[in-house]
């Protein structure tokens, strides 16, 4: 029997008005309306998934950008613990994401690495992200999507995607991870980045003390702490973006601010401390809110060598970390750790450039550490 | 002369501890340095050319290490004295700085 167009309204419209008188008689206590609007005699389909959304940015840096990151990732983690008990699909889901940045994308990587390792069972569907318009493209692209293709995050979710036509600034992200130090490794990354006119040994001086830290004292069983580590990895991504070098060294174990007093003396880092707070610039209270909480541990940890040279051996690698970025000219270290965030610059401008950096404390911990260092290529000394 | 290229132990040197890793500080202190010290510092050159970079944590494990292995005086300063660095000359005052540290705390 084929119905015309105005049958169809009209019982389309008849049956809203009985689902809309029911969902009104659900909301003072009658039973709840489980039924579709169109249709009030027919069971409404049930997602078959548990959905999380992605944030629209994923990235650490902006306050609200890195509250929205870490609670997107603690509602997985919930939504993945919940679907291995009830057996059911986890959708994460992609449309809202129109950017993705680099300390974000290493974080997400990172953290979704460990879960689905813990939870080997749980299958997960993705929804892909918006393609965007961009001016320097003449078609919009899902570069979001291109970004998790080339880091390998489907292929973790085990999952086919397809990355779109080759585009530079996409094509030189590399992720490298591995449980011990691999010296290799990071040379095999780094000796890719040195056509580029980036300082070689610099890099790997900083990056083979980053991930020894990261190695000996992120999960050391030694500090106590609720806290199980299933996996002690860490993971390290490299890009090239805006003609910046970047890379990322990621680990998510009890974070500078947890370890610090359990690897250096009181006497060390009180000397430390005072340091930090001696040399901090007068219009600190403007542009540095890092006197207290966790990106001032941070801060501390990156004066520990030159502190204790005369006190014992250990304790040198801080100052690998910021030896690349005295060594460049406009070149930056961030650090993440738990709920600190600090950076370093070399005369990036007068106005915010301070001895100790600047940072500030957020709200929520990403439960770990992220040290990272960009660098404009053209400010590279190109004999390294 | 007999020349010791830390290259052949590794191209890539890595972190401090073998626990942490291959290529390490201490394997190389123990595997390499000790071992042609005990053959004689007057002839032996340590080559640190050739090689991708040092975390300062491998060089004060291996260098540093020696002193509180127990090398004397006399052995270490035969070892800087001798040291190539063409590629990255600050290194021997690095090492240097390592080995005085650990001097001075054994005296003290």
């Amino acid at each position: 029997m084929v119905r015309h167009k105005s049958q169809v309204v009209s019982r389309n419209k008849a049956n809203r008005k009985i689902s809309s008188a029911r969902l009104r008689a659900s909301l003072h206590g009658a039973a709840v309306y489980m039924h579709s609007r169109k249709n009030p005699h027919k069971l409404k389909r049930r997602l078959s998934y548990v959905r999380v959304v992605a944030p629209p940015t994923i990235s650490l840096v902006k306050g609200s950008n890195h509250k929205n990151l870490v609670l997107f990732i603690e509602d997985l983690c919930r939504a993945v613990a919940a679907a291995n008990k009830t057996k059911t699909t986890v959708m994460v889901c992609f449309r809202n994401t129109k950017s993705i940045q680099a300390a974000g994308a290493i974080y997400l990587l990172a953290r979704v690495d460990l879960l689905v390792k813990k939870f080997s069972e749980v299958s997960f569907v993705s929804s892909k992200p918006p393609k965007i318009p961009n001016r320097e493209m003449i078609a919009a692209r899902a570069i979001v999507h291109d970004v998790l293709c080339q880091i390998g995050f489907y292929r973790l979710l085990k999952q086919k995607a397809i990355k779109g036509p080759s585009l530079p600034h996409v094509d030189c992200w590399q992720v490298v991870t591995a449980s011990k130090v691999d010296s290799e490794a990071l040379g095999n990354v780094i000796e890719k980045l040195i056509p580029l006119g980036v300082d070689g040994s610099m890099l790997y001086r900083a990056g083979i003390e980053a991930i020894s830290n990261a190695a000996e004292h992120a999960y050391s069983e030694e500090i106590p702490s609720k806290r199980v580590f299933h996996e002690k990895r860490w993971w390290l991504l490299t890009a090239v973006l805006n003609d910046e070098l970047i890379v990322y060294i990621c680990d998510l174990g009890h974070g500078i601010p947890v370890t610090l007093p359990h690897t250096q003396s009181p006497n060390v880092l009180r000397l430390a401390m005072d340091k930090v707070l001696a040399k901090l610039p007068q219009t600190a209270s403007k542009y540095l809110t890092y006197n207290s909480g966790d990106t001032l541990q941070i801060a501390v940890s990156t004066l520990i060598k030159e502190t204790r040279t005369t006190l014992t051996h250990r304790g040198k690698g801080g100052k690998d970390i910021k030896s690349f970025i005295d060594a460049n000219p406009k070149a930056q270290v961030q650090i993440h750790s738990n709920k600190g965030f600090w950076r370093y610059s070399n005369g990036l401008s007068k106005k915010t450039a301070s001895e100790m950096g600047m940072g500030y404390n957020h709200t929520q911990s990403i439960g770990g550490t992220i040290v990272g260092w960009s660098v404009p290529l053209n400010a590279v000394d190109p004999r390294g | 002369m007999r020349t010791v290229l830390v290259s052949n132990f590794s191209k890539f040197p890595g972190p401090r501890f073998r626990k942490l890793g291959k290529h390490s500080g201490e394997e190389f202190r123990e595997t390499v340095l000790l071992p042609e010290i005990e053959k004689g510092t007057q002839e032996l050159v340590i080559d640190l050319d050739g090689v991708f970079g040092f975390g300062s944590s491998f060089l004060e494990e291996a260098f540093g290490g020696l002193v509180r292995a127990g090398v004397n005086k006399e052995d270490l300063d035969n070892i800087v004295r001798n040291m190539k660095s063409d590629n990255e000359p600050d290194l021997k005052t690095e090492i240097k700085e390592y080995i005085d540290a650990q001097l001075a705390q054994r005296c003290a």
